[in-house]
């Protein structure tokens, strides 16, 4: 599926993306509060959906090589974090619905 | 869907079985105790990767009926303990909490609550 | 001292500091041991001391260490007239031993919580192998600097063909500065990924390094992170002042933490930190004693892709 899809689906609020975003493909999606989690998870073209809004998640997310960084449970992201999605060009969205609302949301579009 | 439907789902295994199995109501993923205190709803299943007792205190809390376990995380004996105790389930799957929560969304529309 | 408040130290000094916990014990220690068994007398220590101008005998039994007669020992003795009294009588029995595979960061965090001046040495099998005092230490950063610098000069005459995947960089971490703790890796992960190393090898470095730097925000009093970058692999090498880990194979057991709730509350402390360090390395050793610290040392080559991902 495509980041733009995503974004749609989610009724996201963007607050960085690098540019050509929305054509971004992505294959997987990891869901998880803990970093630790996501830091074992090592696919391509992945998705964090997270409900732990720290500038930790932006930074595990770049880590692991994550495409893009779901903010949910409408938790506020802090300007730290839009800062250090610029500064590793990862796109970082925000979205009102909870994590578990989140992934049945993308789990239809998947098809799962 | 009752609790007890959970179990008989692919790749789950039951850690705790002493509950009563009652009807689930929705599904919270979460592994913010904070959160799950603040906006899971009374008879629904908390999907997560936290297995410790403190999930079991929050979930008994806030009503949650049953803990999934996802990525087969093994769960301390003082979680089951506790679980036992306040007579909530505990599953572990290999599943993770995106896949997890999209298999138990499905089951609820399948099978919905009375 | 107060190298915790300064925000950025320079990095010769951390290089100092690096040096103290890439020595080990055994390679600063000296080797040559005098010791007395059980039987002498504390005029046979004190003619030892004398002839040999040291301040501290350790003895031994069946080469194990049992007592430490100390110069204040020998003064007390000749003081009270019990020169003749047998070692067993006047020594410490409850020793402070150091291991010889230990850092040597190590010996340090142990003068400083005990007013020793030297300490004996043991093996790994338990055995007297040799003694420390801190003129050893002394002398061995004095060695150690000393060639790094005919190094560096002899690199600066002779400059590699490689440089550019070559980096030796050490990163001060404090504890609890979730703020800060990643900044590192981050900055290692682009330095890796601008000179055209596969995606997958920056991950299982950027992993290791930032689990590593998160273990020493959330679980230790404060430590470093160092690297040393050549063109066929990354060693990182972590080390904390403390408090120092109690049964390291429960440490490596996923699922283990002793995190408190606030450091869940930040994402970490699943217990699958280090058991993932180990996971995306291909050397892993880890060294730890209660009170003195730990030492984690990784390596990842670039040529042969580790093939048991996932």
């Amino acid at each position: 599926m495509r980041l733009i899809q995503i974004a749609d689906a989610l009724e996201a609020e963007v607050h960085h993306a690098p540019k050509g975003w929305e054509q971004i493909s992505i294959e997987s999606v990891f869901a998880s509060d803990l970093m630790s989690d996501v830091l074992m998870s090592d696919r391509d073209e992945m998705l964090v959906i997270t409900s732990l809004s720290t500038e930790q998640s932006i930074r595990s997310a770049g880590i692991v090589g994550s495409e893009a960084v779901i903010i949910a449970n409408n938790k506020t992201v802090t300007d730290g974090m839009i800062a250090l999605a610029k500064e590793l060009d990862i796109a970082l969205f925000c979205t009102i619905f909870p994590k578990y609302e989140s992934c049945i949301r993308l789990g239809r579009i998947m098809g799962l | 869907m009752k609790i007890s439907d959970i179990q008989s789902l692919e790749g789950f295994a039951c850690l705790q079985g002493e509950y009563t199995d009652t009807q689930v109501q929705d599904g919270y993923t979460s592994d913010l105790l904070s959160d799950v205190m603040a906006h899971a709803e009374e008879d629904s299943v908390l999907i997560t990767i936290q297995a410790h007792k403190n999930t079991v205190a929050v979930s008994s809390l806030v009503g949650v009926v049953a803990i999934i376990v996802c990525s087969n995380r093994p769960a301390t004996d003082d979680m089951l303990e506790a679980a036992r105790e306040e007579g909530i389930a505990v599953f572990q799957t290999d599943g993770n909490q995106f896949q997890t929560s999209s298999l138990i969304a499905q089951h609820l529309a399948s099978c919905p609550a009375r | 001292m107060s190298d915790e408040e300064q925000k950025e130290p320079l990095q010769s000094s951390l290089r100092v500091q690096e040096l103290i916990y890439g020595l080990k014990i055994g390679e600063v220690m000296t080797k040559k041991v005098f010791a007395v068994s059980r039987n002498c007398t504390m005029r046979d220590v004190q003619q030892i001391m004398k002839s040999n101008g040291i301040t501290g005998v350790p003895v031994v039994d069946n080469r194990r260490v049992v007592g430490f007669v100390s110069m204040n020992d020998v003064m007390t003795a000749l003081e009270e007239g019990g020169m003749d009294e047998g070692v067993i009588a006047r020594m410490s029995g409850e020793v402070q031993t150091l291991a010889e595979e230990m850092p040597l960061s190590f010996a340090i965090s142990a003068f400083n919580k005990f007013s020793f001046r030297s300490f004996p040495v043991v093996s790994k099998k338990n055995e007297l192998v040799g003694i420390l005092t801190f003129r050893n230490i002394n002398l061995a950063l004095i060695r150690e600097l000393s060639r790094q610098l005919r190094e560096m000069e002899h690199l600066h005459e002779y400059p590699e063909e490689h440089a550019s995947l070559e980096l030796v960089k050490v990163y001060q971490l404090n504890r609890y500065d979730f703020e800060n703790g990643g900044k590192a890796s981050i900055e290692i992960k682009k330095f890796l990924k601008e000179r055209g190393i596969s995606l997958a090898l920056v991950r299982r470095v950027a992993v290791a390094s930032y689990e590593l730097e998160i273990n020493l925000v959330a679980h230790s009093i404060g430590g470093m992170l160092s690297f040393d970058i050549n063109k066929d692999r990354v060693k990182i090498s972590s080390h904390d002042r403390g408090p120092g880990i109690d049964d390291v194979e429960q440490a490596l057991t996923e699922g283990f933490s002793t995190a408190n709730e606030w450091i869940r509350s930040q994402g970490f402390g699943a217990g699958m930190g280090l058991p993932n360090v180990k996971r995306v390395s291909d050397e892993f050793a880890i060294q730890s004693a209660v009170g003195m610290g730990t030492m984690i040392r990784t390596v990842i080559h670039f040529k042969e892709e580790k093939q048991n991902e996932d």
